[in-house]
C-alpha cells in the first residue's frame, strides 16, 4: 500500500513538475511529410442532376505540382449512360439519346488550404482542399452508335484530399460541368467524384 | 523463472539501448552525424539510456546549428529530468547559448530565473549564469563554436502546432521543435 501511495505521490510531483517547466517560443511536432510532386487518382464519376440521363463511370487523373499550392493536369473519364426518360426530348432527336461516353481535358488546381485532421492523441491525418477548373472534349453516342458527336465542357470543382497512409490520399470532389452537347444546347451538370490515389 | 526471464530480458534491452548510444558516438565521431541521429533517436523512451541519447541529440543538433531542435529536444529534457540528481548544467548551458545566438535575451534570463532555486548551490550553475551576462551585456555570440552560427533552412515539412498541455503528454521528443524567431537579424 505504502509503496503504490509513493509511485502516485512520484506521479504527481513529475506532473506537477512538468507543469511548471518553463517554455518559450512555438512548440510544433514535427511531421514526417514529404514534399510532392505529382500525384495520380482514380475517381468513380456520377452526374447528379442530369435530366436526360444517368451518367456514371471512371476518371483517371493526373497533376503535377507547381509548388506547393498550384497544379496542372488531365483527366480523361470513361462514361456510361443510360437514358432515363426519352420522353423529355431535345431539339434534335438524335441528341436526345446520345449519351456522353468519354472525355478529356487539362485541369488547373489551386491549394488554399492544407492542415491536418486531429485524431485522438497524435494521429493527425493531413488533409488539403483545392478549387480547380477543367477544360476539354466530350464525345457522345447513341446506342446504337449511328450519332456520334464531340463538344466542349468547362467545369469548376472543390476537392478534398485526406491521405489515409503514407503516400496514399482519399478524394472527393464536386464539380460543376457545362458540356456543349449540340450547337444550341448545353447541359449544366453536378458531378460527385470520390476515389483514392497516390503521390510521390 | 519467470522473474529471472524478465530480469534477463531487462538487463538486453538496456545493454542494448547502451550499446546504440555509444554506437551513435562512435558514428558522430567519424563524421557520419545522419547516422547518428537515426540511432539515438530509436532508442525509446522508457530506456534508462533515453536520457543519454537526449544529451547526444542536443550537442550534436547544437553542432550543427539545427536550433529550434535543440530548443525542443532541451524543453523536454527539462521538464522531464530537471529533478534529477545528474540533471546536464551543459545541456542547460547549451540552451541558454542558442537562445543568446537568437538574441533572445528575455527567454534565456527567464529560463535561468526557472530552475535557479533547484541549482542555487551549485557552483556550475552560478558560473553559466556569470558567463550569460557577459553575453548577454556585450552581444557577443558564444566564443567557441566552430563556425558562425546561420539560419536554418526553410523548413518543407509538415508541421502541427502543439498546445502546452499536449507538450506535456509528449512521450517521445525526437519529433518536437520549438520555434524561436532570430532578433539579432532585425
Amino acid at each position: 500500500m505504502k509503496k503504490q501511495l509513493n509511485t502516485i505521490l512520484i506521479a504527481l510531483l513529475s506532473l506537477s513538475a512538468m507543469a511548471e517547466t518553463f517554455t518559450y517560443g512555438d512548440l510544433y511536432l514535427k511531421e514526417d511529410g514529404k514534399e510532392y510532386h505529382q500525384e495520380a487518382y482514380m475517381s468513380y464519376t456520377s452526374e447528379l442532376n442530369n435530366n436526360f440521363e444517368s451518367v456514371s463511370g471512371l476518371t483517371l487523373n493526373y497533376n503535377y505540382y507547381l509548388g506547393r499550392s498550384f497544379q496542372v493536369g488531365g483527366r480523361i473519364s470513361i462514361l456510361d449512360s443510360d437514358l432515363s426518360d426519352s420522353s423529355k426530348s431535345l431539339k434534335d432527336s438524335n441528341v436526345q439519346l446520345a449519351g456522353p461516353q468519354n472525355a478529356y481535358g487539362i485541369v488547373l488546381t489551386f491549394i488554399p488550404l492544407s492542415g491536418h485532421l486531429n485524431l485522438l492523441s497524435m494521429t493527425s491525418l493531413p488533409f488539403d482542399l483545392s478549387l480547380n477548373t477543367s477544360y476539354g472534349r466530350f464525345s457522345y453516342q447513341n446506342p446504337n452508335g449511328f450519332y456520334q458527336d464531340t463538344g466542349d465542357y468547362y467545369s469548376f470543382g472543390l476537392r478534398q484530399n485526406i491521405q489515409i497512409h503514407k503516400d496514399y490520399f482519399a478524394s472527393l470532389e464536386v464539380t460543376h460541368l457545362v458540356r456543349t452537347q449540340s450547337d444550341d444546347f448545353d447541359t449544366s451538370v453536378n458531378t460527385i467524384n470520390f476515389g483514392v490515389g497516390l503521390r510521390w | 523463472m519467470v522473474r529471472l526471464l524478465f530480469i534477463t530480458f531487462f538487463l538486453t534491452f538496456n545493454a542494448q539501448a547502451q550499446d546504440m548510444v555509444n554506437l551513435a558516438i562512435a558514428q558522430y565521431q567519424q563524421g557520419k552525424k545522419s547516422e547518428a541521429i537515426h540511432i539515438l533517436e530509436q532508442v525509446p523512451p522508457h530506456s534508462s539510456q533515453f536520457k543519454r541519447a537526449l544529451e547526444g541529440l542536443i550537442k550534436i543538433h547544437y553542432n550543427d546549428g539545427s536550433l529550434s531542435q535543440v530548443f525542443g529536444l532541451a524543453t523536454f529534457y527539462r521538464a522531464n529530468f530537471k529533478d534529477e540528481e545528474d540533471f546536464s548544467l551543459e545541456i542547460l548551458s547549451l540552451e541558454v547559448l542558442a537562445l543568446a545566438q537568437r538574441c533572445q535575451y528575455e527567454m534565456a534570463q527567464g529560463l535561468l530565473k526557472s530552475v535557479e532555486k533547484r541549482f542555487e548551490d551549485n557552483p556550475l550553475f552560478e558560473r553559466l549564469r556569470e558567463r550569460y551576462q557577459i553575453t548577454e551585456e556585450y552581444g557577443l555570440k558564444e566564443v567557441h563554436l566552430s563556425h558562425s552560427p546561420t539560419d536554418e533552412k526553410k523548413k518543407t515539412k509538415e508541421r502541427w502546432r502543439l498546445t502546452k498541455d499536449e507538450f506535456h503528454h509528449l512521450e517521445s521528443p525526437y519529433r518536437l521543435e520549438v520555434e524561436v524567431k532570430n532578433k539579432c537579424k532585425s
